[in-house]
């Protein structure tokens, strides 16, 4: 290894670099103070006397010397308080500062090292010893330059890494006011994750999570289930899907030892019924808008994320809710958060706060809660806390609203007026068909796939969201209705929604045979277009021709229904038993 | 470089081969390090004097600390230990032996001057 020297060699009088770089020597008796500064010249250093303290702290300050050698018993100010003073001027750069000691004065070493100093000489000074003490003074301040030098890389590279992770993981949140939240993190990154989206039907979705330890090493996790999250999530996938999809890739990609735990909210986009998730994470809270009582909790139900290579049947939790009730998700640093004295938060605290009532919001409640008990305690893990108000959303999916979209839709109609074509006999731009036997409708809900390759084929992504309600309508009418023959009158009554999807749940898993047929068509005319969309079940149908689609077809529990559809398309007929549903988007 | 053999006889009033041994033989400095020594080593007596007189135990102290310093540099080895018993005699506190000390400082000084001029510079 090349002789690292010091950084900081002045210029001889000659104009060359000298070797080394300043020494101070700082000795109140001409002898030593000869003796060492003339053997520091001799090993290539630029030697500075000083003959006390004070004029030797002048000195550090006027000329920045990279070592220093001072005698502990002097007037005035002590050695011992002449390196406090020069170490404290050093700040963040290392200054060696080497004590002369007699020989019989070992004993106070200890004050030596407690006052800064690095090392001792004794005197007589020994040159052998003398090269041996610089080398290691060398050596420690070239490791340290190292250090400094990785440490604002690393700084550096830290503050990259945060503009990524802010780029992907919070600049995916919801609309603000559409959760409240409150996240702290015990280090520069947060190990806890909250990510929320809205799916193209409108649904709220929310991922609130907790990777083991925390700062960067924890928050790398995040990056690729934030992706998995926000893709799926805007391309209509839903909880369970996207779920399986993160615990895969954390499995593939996390360390052992490494892993998620995390509560899925998907909120309905009529906010009346919750579906949660909960692996690993404390108790998930749905409040009571009326009592203020936690009427539901849902504990951890499966093991966290990126730990088993499939994580099961993913039966999510479906709870029936009202406008105004409150879901509250926390991660385990607000259970686990110490005060002063060392005691838990705890569950009891949680719960307290929650149910306390008054004016101030429940988010506000639990917050305020946590802040008094933690004052003046550190914070010894990444914290998060969302609050999720039940509500309906997006407004232009509701059935009111989509007045307006038929009557623009109904404008165009009225022009071009023309019969529906046969997808066989027109000349198309594409056509695509695709037969969804019962086996794949058992396990994937195709929409999302559907609808990816059609706006990827037509290039429809301002349209997305209303290809995805008018594919998940047709495609979800011909599976229940058509294969699962369910009564869509189950889910007008409150009870009988919750009812309705465990009976959905339990034919799906039983059918055994029967098949979708999905087919796709385009034709398109300078800056329009027309999507041909036919649905074909393998179901009985339905008398369609004595049955007239409203737009408010009765108790919002049965959904937007196919009024909706209606509504965004510019037509929308059923043939044969009424088992064939065909509709034509304009653009 | 291999370890010179450290000269340390405690018995040797002015030991030059030690001291040009840790100047790395650099005779100049040899002499101006001995010149130095006996310019600077009687104001330290002087003040050593007067603090004894003046019953400042504590600057008495200092003073002979930095002559055992300068000594043990120059290699004047009787007067380091002089300088040491002077110390244990301060911290002793007993008047007479700090007196017998300086005594025997004064005359180790005196045999070292002498030894240290005949080396002529």
């Amino acid at each position: 290894m090349e002789n690292p020297g010091f950084l900081n060699s002045p210029l001889d009088l000659a104009g060359n670099r000298t070797a080394r770089g300043k020494a101070l020597v700082v000795d109140d008796e001409s002898t030593s103070l000869l003796v060492l500064k003339s053997l520091l010249e001799k090993q290539g250093f630029f030697a500075i006397p000083a003959r006390n303290g004070e004029e030797a702290v002048a000195v550090f300050e006027r000329e920045a010397p990279d070592i220093v050698f001072v005698d502990i018993v002097m007037p005035g100010i002590s050695g011992y308080e002449t390196v406090r003073r020069i170490k404290t001027l050093a700040g963040d750069r290392f200054v060696p500062a080497i004590f002369l000691t007699g020989l019989t004065e070992e004993h106070s070493l200890a004050k030596c090292i407690e006052a800064g100093g690095d090392d001792f000489l004794t005197k007589p000074v020994s040159v052998v010893l003398l090269q041996a003490k610089i080398a290691a003074a060398e050596r420690i301040a070239h490791l340290y330059r190292t250090v400094q030098r990785q440490h604002h890389q690393l700084l550096f590279e830290q503050e990259l890494a945060k503009q990524v992770y802010a780029k992907t993981v919070q600049a995916n949140r919801a609309d603000p006011g559409e959760i409240y939240s409150l996240q702290r993190s015990a280090s520069v990154f947060s190990g806890d994750l909250l990510l929320a989206g809205r799916s193209p039907s409108g649904a709220l979705h929310v991922l609130i999570g907790d990777f083991t330890g925390h700062g960067l090493a924890a928050a790398i996790g995040a990056l690729p289930a934030a992706e998995v999250f926000r893709g799926m999530t805007g391309k209509g996938f839903t909880a369970a899907e996207i779920l399986t999809e993160i615990n895969r890739k954390l499995r593939a990609l996390l360390p052992t030892g490494m892993f998620l735990a995390a509560v899925f909210v998907s909120l309905s986009q009529d906010g009346r019924s919750v579906r949660i998730w909960n692996s690993g994470l404390p108790d998930v809270f749905i409040l009571d808008r009326d009592t203020g009582r936690v009427k539901n909790r849902l504990s951890s139900c499966s093991v966290p994320l990126g730990i088993l290579p499939s994580l099961g049947p993913m039966d999510l939790s479906l709870f029936e809710v009202n406008s105004g009730d409150q879901v509250v998700v926390i991660t385990d640093g607000i259970v686990e958060a110490l005060d002063s004295k060392g005691e838990l938060f705890g569950e009891g605290r949680v719960m307290a706060c929650l149910e306390s009532g008054g004016s101030e919001t429940v988010f506000s409640r639990l917050v305020a809660g946590l802040e008094e008990f933690t004052a003046g305690a550190s914070q010894e893990d990444d914290i998060t806390l969302a609050v999720i108000p039940c509500r309906a959303e997006r407004p232009w999916l509701l059935p009111v609203d989509s007045f307006s979209l038929v009557e623009s839709h109904e404008a165009v109609a009225e022009e071009e007026v023309q019969a529906v074509p046969d997808l066989d006999s027109e000349k198309f731009d594409w056509q695509w068909e695709v037969e969804l036997g019962f086996a794949v409708l058992r396990r994937i809900d195709a929409v999302p796939l559907l609808v990816d390759t059609v706006v990827d084929l037509q290039d429809l992504q301002e349209h997305r969201q209303f290809l995805f309600t008018i594919l998940s309508e047709l495609l979800n009418n011909a599976l229940d209705h058509g294969l699962l023959d369910l009564d869509s009158r189950i889910k007008d009554s409150p009870e009988g929604f919750v009812r309705y999807f465990q009976e959905r749940q339990e034919r799906l898993a039983r059918l055994r045979e029967g098949y979708i047929l999905v087919g796709f068509a385009v034709k398109t005319e300078d800056d329009h277009g027309r999507l041909h969309i036919r649905v074909e079940d393998s179901g009985p149908g339905f008398d369609f021709e004595n049955w007239t689609p409203a737009f408010n077809d009765g108790p919002v529990y049965s959904g937007r229904g196919i009024g909706l559809v209606q509504g965004l398309c510019e037509s929308l007929h059923y043939e044969g038993m009424g088992n064939i549903a065909r509709a034509v988007y304009l653009w | 470089m291999t370890a010179s053999p450290q000269h340390d006889n405690t018995n040797e009033i002015f030991d030059r081969e030690g001291l040009s041994e840790r100047l790395v033989n650099d005779g100049d400095l040899v002499a101006e390090v001995i010149e130095t020594f006996l310019r600077d080593i009687p104001h330290c007596f002087a003040q050593l004097e007067e603090a004894i007189a003046g019953g400042d135990w504590a600057e008495a102290l200092r003073e002979s600390h930095s002559i055992k310093g300068a000594a043990a540099n120059v290699g004047a080895n009787l007067l380091r230990h002089a300088a040491l018993s002077m110390e244990r005699a301060l911290r002793g506190g007993d008047r007479l032996e700090v007196t017998a000390a300086l005594e025997g400082m004064k005359q180790r000084f005196h045999e070292l001057r002498r030894q240290m001029e005949k080396g002529g510079f």
